[in-house]
């Protein structure tokens, strides 16, 4: 029974770690330029596909895909950026949902037409498959491994965010744009490098999921609610937000799917709804 | 002295909104300029407009003989336009200290310089800009501006809502840095007597429109214009 609930804490934060990693540049993003980008999944889905495709058709290693994956989203995010989402920011709410959810339809055809549309599947090496045994309790190798690489990721972005003068920058511009702007700070610079680091975060994410979360052209419409879900409930804008509520819908998804699977994926949404009421602006939110 | 900012028949607002109507001003490196006015009249504007944060309809602003107007907001702060807001603007999640580093430029102003004259600062570097008294906010404003090693220095009531004794602390270090850092500045003041008494030129702004300009020392040795001028009716 402990058994069973250390082994259901375990698997959420594992999923949750990997919920953090593809949505944290979601959240700053939407914190830093209040932009709506409904298609921030296809990134994490052009990560995935990269490490397949790599692995699969170039015979690269898993583990040397991951920084490859991060890359081509990053460039991916870079590119669009530059393109296309800059005309958009100061656009409404709505045309940037409908813009970036055409982004999304785009995304899933070319994939299907790339890839077809069935599940792509990698095969993990060795000491990742399998069990670790820990205290009398069996861990999936795989999930170690998710979490480990999550900490470091987290520990990482922590750092550069809250040690560099870049990391400064960001916290101001997201702060106050006018008040960053007004003072030197070229707010449009740091929100285009804020992207790619997300776009390529959400890459490494993708690539990293295709064992748990699949890979499909239908990726970035699937997992969409997760992601915004992240953001809603963590607060835009904010790491530790992002970091916890992705902790919470991980291990609330998992328990709940293992405890009441008649209620299933629905869980989720009553979370949602409970913690909306109870922090509008999100855990970690600030009211504007 | 080599002109550095030149106003010509600027007429500015929010929007579509007309505020400042055909308002024209010049500034020599190093100059003082008194910027007073009722409430609502539109120093603030003035000095956003500066700053590229309203919509010009129509004028002309220079910066050492080049299109002021042509540069986004923060080219403006980097070519030496040093803001200290009105609503002083702090970033809650930077650190005392970040507010200096994270806008900083080289030059004369460096951290340990603003700590010089601001040792408050000093002593709060760790806390949060959301943690900070009205007084150690403005300094921070003031202190922040100062690390982008502007040529103009833009106070919007520096002195607003704060208490006597911080009023005089503040100050000292005001009358200073006006008279010594070499920066000109345009300062902002409900107390007009105070800011006639930093400056070497006035201007008052009536509706957006200017009133009154000239020396700071005659305006100040004549009260019944200056009541008639700012006094709130
Ligand atoms: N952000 C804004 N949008 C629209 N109107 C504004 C804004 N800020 C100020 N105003 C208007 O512009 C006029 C001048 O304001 P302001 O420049 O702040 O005056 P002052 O600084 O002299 O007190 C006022 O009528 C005010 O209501
Ligand atoms: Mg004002």
């Amino acid at each position: 029974m402990l058994g069973h609930l250390v082994g259901v804490l375990f698997d959420g934060v594992a999923y949750g770690s990997l919920l953090f990693v593809i949505s944290i540049g979601l959240s700053v993003t939407m914190g830093l330029m209040n932009f709506v980008n409904l298609a921030h999944g296809a990134f994490a889905m052009l990560g995935g596909y990269a490490c397949a495709v790599l692995m699969t058709r170039a015979g690269v290693p898993f583990l040397a895909t991951l920084p490859l994956a991060f890359a081509a989203a990053a460039a991916a995010g870079i590119v669009l950026e530059r393109t296309l989402y800059q005309r958009l920011y100061r656009a409404t709410h709505l045309e940037q949902v409908m813009f970036s959810i055409g982004l999304v339809f785009m995304a899933v055809a070319g994939a299907t037409w790339a890839f077809g549309p069935s599940q792509a599947a990698v095969r993990l090496p060795g000491f990742l498959r399998g069990q670790v045994h820990v205290a009398g309790l069996d861990f999936g190798a795989y999930r170690v491994f998710l979490i480990g690489v999550v900490v470091v990721v987290t520990i990482a972005l922590h750092l550069m965010l809250v040690r560099t003068r870049f990391g400064a920058q960001v916290r101001a511009s997201v702060d106050n744009a006018v008040a960053a702007a007004g003072l030197g700070i070229d707010v449009n610079r740091v929100f285009a490098v804020t992207f790619a680091l997300g776009s390529g975060l959400a890459g490494l994410g993708g690539a990293l999921g295709i064992d748990v979360l699949g890979l499909d052209p239908t990726f970035p419409l699937k997992y969409m609610v997760y992601f915004l879900l992240v953001v809603a409930i963590g607060g835009a804008g904010t790491i530790k937000g992002g970091l916890v509520a992705a902790m919470v819908l991980g291990i609330a998804d998992v328990a709940g799917k293992y405890y009441l699977p008649q209620a299933g994926a629905f869980i989720i949404y009553v979370l949602m709804v409970a913690l909306m009421i109870l922090f509008p602006a999100g855990l970690y939110g600030r009211r504007t | 002295m080599a002109e550095l900012l030149a106003v010509d028949g600027v007429t500015a607002g929010y929007g579509d909104g007309v505020v400042l109507d055909d308002v024209s001003l010049r500034l020599d490196e190093g100059d003082t300029l008194a910027l007073l006015g009722r409430n609502g009249m539109g120093k603030t504007t003035l000095l956003v407009t500066l700053m590229g944060l309203t919509r010009l309809h129509r004028g002309r602003l220079s910066w050492r003989g080049a299109d002021l107007a042509a540069l986004p907001t923060h080219r403006r702060s980097r070519a030496g336009l040093g803001w200290v807001p009105q609503e002083r603007h702090m970033f809650a999640s930077l650190t005392v200290e970040e507010h200096l580093t994270a806008v900083a430029r080289p030059g004369h102003w460096n951290v340990a310089r603003v700590y010089g004259i601001f040792p408050r600062l000093a002593e709060r570097r760790t806390n949060f800009g959301n943690q900070l008294s009205g007084g150690e906010q403005q300094m921070l404003a003031i202190g922040r501006a100062l690390m982008v090693n502007p040529g103009l220095l833009l106070l919007d009531e520096p002195m607003e809502g704060l208490a006597p004794i911080i009023v005089q602390e503040l100050m000292s270090v005001v009358r200073d840095l006006v008279a010594d850092s070499g920066m000109a500045v345009i300062v902002v003041e409900q107390h007009a007597k105070l800011a006639l008494s930093l400056t070497r030129q006035v201007i008052v702004l009536e509706r957006g429109r200017v009133v009154h300009r000239g020396a700071s020392e005659a305006l100040l040795a004549d009260p019944a214009t200056l009541q008639r001028l700012v006094a709130v009716s």
